[in-house]
C-alpha cells in the first residue's frame, strides 16, 4: 500500500486499541509511563489502568506506578472518563447522536465529582431545571398533564437525567438552511421605438433642452465673472491678475 | 525568539530527515525484509499488514513490539534523533519555547509521521499508538535533560494534541472528542502521576 495511502486510511479502532501494547512496553522513562497513564486515560478514560495495573503485578515490575495511578484515575476522573470512552465509542461508530448523549453524560459526571466549574455549573443547570416543577423537564408535570405522556418518564432515563432523554434519545438533525439566491436584476434594455411614444418624445425633448439651457446658463455666468475681473483691473489702475491679458 | 528557534530547529531536523542519506531508507527497509524473511525460514508465518482480518484473533493482538516494521521505526528515530544529531537541534530549541506542550506535540507527530513513511506506511495500526509514545517519551526525555521544567500534565496535553490531530486528519470531528477530553484537568493528570511515584518509591 503507498504510505500517502497508509497515512491517511489509518484504522482509527485498531491505532486505540494499541494502547494494550504500551502495558508490555513500559519503560524506565518516567515520561513514558506518565504518557502511559495520559493514554489510558484518553483512549479508555482511565479503563485501561485497570489492567495496566493488573499486569504489573504479575509480571513487569516497572508499571507499578499505573497500578499506583489505577486507583486515582478510577477517582478523579470518575465519569468524565466514561465520557471519553463512550465519545470513542460514538466517534468509531459514526454516531453523531451517541457522541452527544455520551458528552452530555462525561459533563454531568464530571460536574458530579468536582472536576470541573463548567461541567459542574452544567449539571446544576440541568439538575435545578429537572427537578423543578415547572415546564416540560419536569415529567411528574408531563404525567399530570397528560395520562398518554407516561411514555415519557418510562422512555427518557429519568434516573440519568436530562442527558439522555433530550440528548442521547433525540437525533441531532442539523438545521436545514435555504441556499440563498441572489436577486435577478434584470438588464435595463429601452424597449423598441420608444421615442416614437407620442407621451415619451415631449418628456425626451424637455429633458433635452434643460440640459442645454443649464449649460448656456453655466456658460453665461463664467463670461460674467471674468468681465468683473477685467473692469476690476481696470478700475483700480493696478494688475491684481498677473497674466491676465485684458482685450479692451 | 521563541518562534523563530523553534521553527528553525524544526526545519533542521526536518532538513536532518530529508537530506539524510538514502542507505537509512534502505537499512529500514532491509531490516523489515529481513526479518520477515526469517521468520519464513523458521516456520512462522510472516507479518500481515492487517491482522484483524484474521478470524478468531482477538482485538489488539494482532501484532506486537518485535513487528520487524515497528522495530525499524524505532530504530530510525534514534538514530535520527542521537546519532544524526537531531536532539541537538531540539534541545537548542527547548530553551526559549512559549508553550513547550505544543511545539513538542508537533515534533513528536512530525518525527512519527516522517517514521512510519520511512517504513512505507507498514507499522500495523495497533502498534501507531506505542511508536508516537515512544517518539514524545523521547522527545520529553531530552527536554528534561536540557533542564526544561515538565510536569506530567504537559505530556498528557502534548498527547491529547497529537490524538486530536491524528483523528482529525484520518477526517473524524474531533471537537466532541476534544470537549470530553478537557473534562480531565492537568491538576487530575498532575496528581495521578504522583500518586503513581509515591507508589512506586514506597
Amino acid at each position: 500500500m503507498s504510505k500517502v495511502v497508509k497515512k491517511i486510511g489509518r484504522n482509527i479502532k485498531k491505532v486505540a486499541s494499541g494502547i494494550n501494547k504500551m502495558q508490555k512496553k513500559i519503560r524506565k522513562s518516567k515520561a513514558f509511563k506518565v504518557i502511559a497513564i495520559a493514554a489510558a486515560i484518553y483512549f479508555t478514560g482511565g479503563a485501561a489502568l485497570g489492567a495496566m495495573g493488573g499486569a504489573s503485578a504479575a509480571s513487569a515490575a516497572g508499571t507499578s506506578m499505573l497500578s499506583g495511578a489505577a486507583s486515582g484515575a478510577m477517582a478523579g476522573i470518575g465519569s468524565a472518563g466514561a465520557g471519553i470512552s463512550s465519545a470513542w465509542g460514538s466517534l468509531m461508530a459514526g454516531n453523531l447522536a451517541g457522541v452527544g448523549s455520551s458528552l452530555a453524560g462525561g459533563i454531568t459526571g464530571a460536574g458530579a465529582a468536582g472536576a470541573g466549574a463548567v461541567g459542574g455549573g452544567f449539571t446544576s443547570a440541568l439538575g435545578s431545571g429537572f427537578a423543578s416543577t415547572q415546564g416540560l423537564l419536569n415529567p411528574a408535570a408531563v404525567n399530570a398533564g397528560a395520562g398518554s405522556a407516561t411514555t415519557f418518564a418510562a422512555g427518557s432515563n429519568t434516573g440519568a437525567g436530562i442527558t439522555k432523554g433530550a440528548i442521547g434519545a433525540t437525533p441531532v438533525v442539523p438545521p436545514v438552511v435555504p441556499p440563498v439566491v441572489p436577486p435577478v436584476v434584470p438588464p435595463v434594455v429601452p424597449p423598441p421605438g420608444l421615442l416614437k411614444n407620442p407621451y415619451v418624445l415631449p418628456v425626451a425633448m424637455q429633458i433635452v433642452g434643460s440640459a442645454g439651457s443649464n449649460y448656456a446658463a453655466a456658460k453665461g455666468a463664467e463670461e460674467r465673472e471674468e468681465d468683473g475681473r477685467e473692469r476690476l483691473n481696470a478700475n483700480v489702475g493696478a494688475n491684481l491678475h498677473p497674466g491676465f491679458v485684458s482685450r479692451y | 525568539m521563541s518562534e523563530i528557534t523553534e521553527v528553525t530547529a524544526m526545519q533542521g531536523l526536518l532538513k536532518q530527515q530529508s537530506q539524510a542519506p538514502q542507505d537509512e531508507d534502505a537499512m529500514a527497509q532491509q531490516a523489515a525484509q529481513q526479518a520477515a524473511a526469517q521468520m519464513q525460514q523458521q516456520g512462522g508465518e510472516a507479518p500481515v499488514s492487517d491482522p484483524m482480518a484474521q478470524p478468531g484473533m482477538e482485538e489488539g493482538e494482532g501484532a506486537d513490539e518485535n513487528d520487524p516494521a515497528f522495530k525499524a521505526a524505532v530504530d530510525y528515530v534514534r538514530t535520527v534523533l542521537y546519532a544524526d544529531g537531531a536532539a541537538d537541534e531540539i534541545n537548542k530549541a527547548m530553551t526559549n519555547m512559549q508553550s513547550p506542550a505544543e511545539s513538542i506535540a508537533d515534533m513528536a507527530y512530525e518525527i512519527t509521521t516522517i517514521a512510519d513513511e520511512k517504513t512505507q506506511g507498514e507499522v500495523p495500526d495497533e502498534l501507531l499508538m506505542l511508536l508516537a509514545s515512544t517518539v514524545l517519551s523521547e522527545i520529553y526525555d531530552i527536554a528534561e535533560a536540557s533542564g526544561l521544567k515538565v510536569e506530567p500534565a504537559d505530556m498528557a496535553s502534548s498527547l491529547k494534541m497529537m490524538i486530536l490531530r491524528f483523528v482529525g486528519e484520518q477526517g473524524h470531528d474531533t471537537q466532541q472528542l476534544h470537549q470530553a477530553m478537557n473534562q480531565v484537568s492537568p491538576e487530575q493528570i498532575n496528581q495521578m502521576a504522583a500518586e503513581g511515584q509515591s507508589d512506586e518509591l514506597s
